[in-house]
């Protein structure tokens, strides 16, 4: 693919006052709606935002039917600009020679390797939590 | 008079009265489903994106009930999925995606900041077990992941949050706006916010926002997070299915789909 700039993208009826209110009403339902979710952070998400270097747990989950948490450890988010973005000098260094690496890597679509593990941060509520 | 205090206070009492599942400032958990469930659809999310060799891609949710959310609107959040390595202190190397996001403050909420969390913190926050995925072309990949490890993002922040943001507009942003203007700085190789508005003004085809003259005079009152000062006319701002069309017409996606959690078939 090309991502050259050149090669891009050719590419006064008054209303009764029930009906007023019923508009106004239905406004409110209609961006209140999407007022409900968009963009908030679940409260670990805003917490975990906060630090370069997020402190998590790992929790084992997958068919084990339930969430096991072990005691939490620091880790360093590696191969992303993670440290850049939460503007932490100490690990922009390394953030930027890692995402260097990654660059270096290629891009042939090759399956990449997940682990098992579920990375939770530090404040997550306490688990298991029974549905709503 | 009389009409603008009864529609007024009809307004002020939906917003009252609405559900409470705000998607996160709360410490009551927003998603109908079990961490667990949150937690296997999170796995499932990554190792889709890790089958296709995604290093990042652009992953979607919603934190509303799809019925409740305007026309034309299916998800209310997005962010970048990036693979990454982590290292725990044990020095256990942790592979899976971080997810890079915009929010907004809890308690300031026309201000928003950017934060790195992880996939389940994504899916803790839907309610309907569906997600949106844009795969960018490896090309696209690369530019975006260059912009990541440079830090340049940064410069693509605009702190000034509204729900509605207008895509072709510098003065506010949300989540996918966000979004949207990293892309657009990957495709047209500048950080410079103002430039790429106007290269966005030109080919970027937003969705447009359903209101009348009555919700633009009582939506800022209901929620203030609903600011309407870039909006000239009918209200625009970016979806998943905006961005998506928007990538694959122009040959930055290798694919654009949704996906279904596995957790809904087990409940049948």
């Amino acid at each position: 693919m090309s991502c050259s700039k050149s090669d891009l993208l050719k590419p006064t009826l008054v209303k009764p006052a029930l009906l007023k209110a019923v508009i106004a009403a239905g406004t409110a339902l209609c961006l209140s709606s999407i007022a409900q979710a968009q963009d908030s952070a679940p409260a670990t998400a805003q917490a975990s935002g906060q630090s370069a270097a997020a402190s998590v747990e790992t929790a084992a989950t997958l068919g084990s039917g339930a969430a096991m948490i072990v005691p939490s450890s620091t880790v360093l988010i590696a191969g992303t600009g993670a440290s850049l973005i939460t503007g932490d000098p100490a690990f922009a260094k390394d953030g930027a020679a890692l995402a260097e690496d990654m660059l270096s890597l290629g891009f042939d679509g090759a399956p990449l390797e997940i682990s098992d593990d579920v990375l939770i941060a530090d404040d997550m509520p306490a688990l298991p939590r029974e549905p709503q | 008079m009389r009409a603008l205090v009864t529609a007024l206070a009809a307004g002020l009492l939906l917003a009252i009265t609405s559900p409470v599942a705000e998607a996160g400032s709360g410490a009551a958990a927003i998603s109908p489903f079990s961490i667990e469930a949150s937690a296997d659809f999170a796995k499932q999310i990554e190792r889709d994106l890790a089958a296709q060799g995604a290093r990042i891609a652009l992953v979607f949710r919603t934190g509303r009930a799809r019925e409740d959310l305007p026309e034309g609107i299916a998800y209310t959040h997005g962010a970048f999925w990036i693979y990454a390595e982590a290292q725990t202190a044990e020095g256990e190397i942790h592979r899976g995606y971080a997810v890079h996001n915009l929010y907004h403050y809890a308690d300031e909420r026309q201000r928003s900041y950017i934060a790195q969390d992880w996939p389940i913190n994504f899916t803790q926050g839907d309610v309907v077990g569906e997600a949106g995925i844009i795969i960018p072309t490896p090309e696209m990949q690369r530019r975006l992941l260059a912009l990541f490890a440079s830090g340049e993002i940064a410069q693509l922040h605009q702190a000034e949050y509204s729900l509605i943001s207008n895509p072709h507009d510098a003065r506010y942003q949300n989540c996918n706006e966000y979004m949207l203007d990293i892309l657009a700085a990957a495709i047209w190789e500048t950080t410079d916010r103002e430039r790429l508005k106007r290269n966005l003004a030109a080919h970027f085809q937003p969705a447009r926002v359903r209101a009348g003259i009555f919700e633009r005079m009582f939506g800022p009152s209901v929620d203030e997070r609903i600011r309407l000062e870039d909006h000239r006319g009918r209200i625009y701002t970016t979806t998943f299915r905006a961005m998506g069309d928007f990538m694959l017409e122009n040959g930055f996606a290798d694919a654009v789909y949704e996906i279904r959690a596995d957790h809904l078939e087990a409940q049948g």
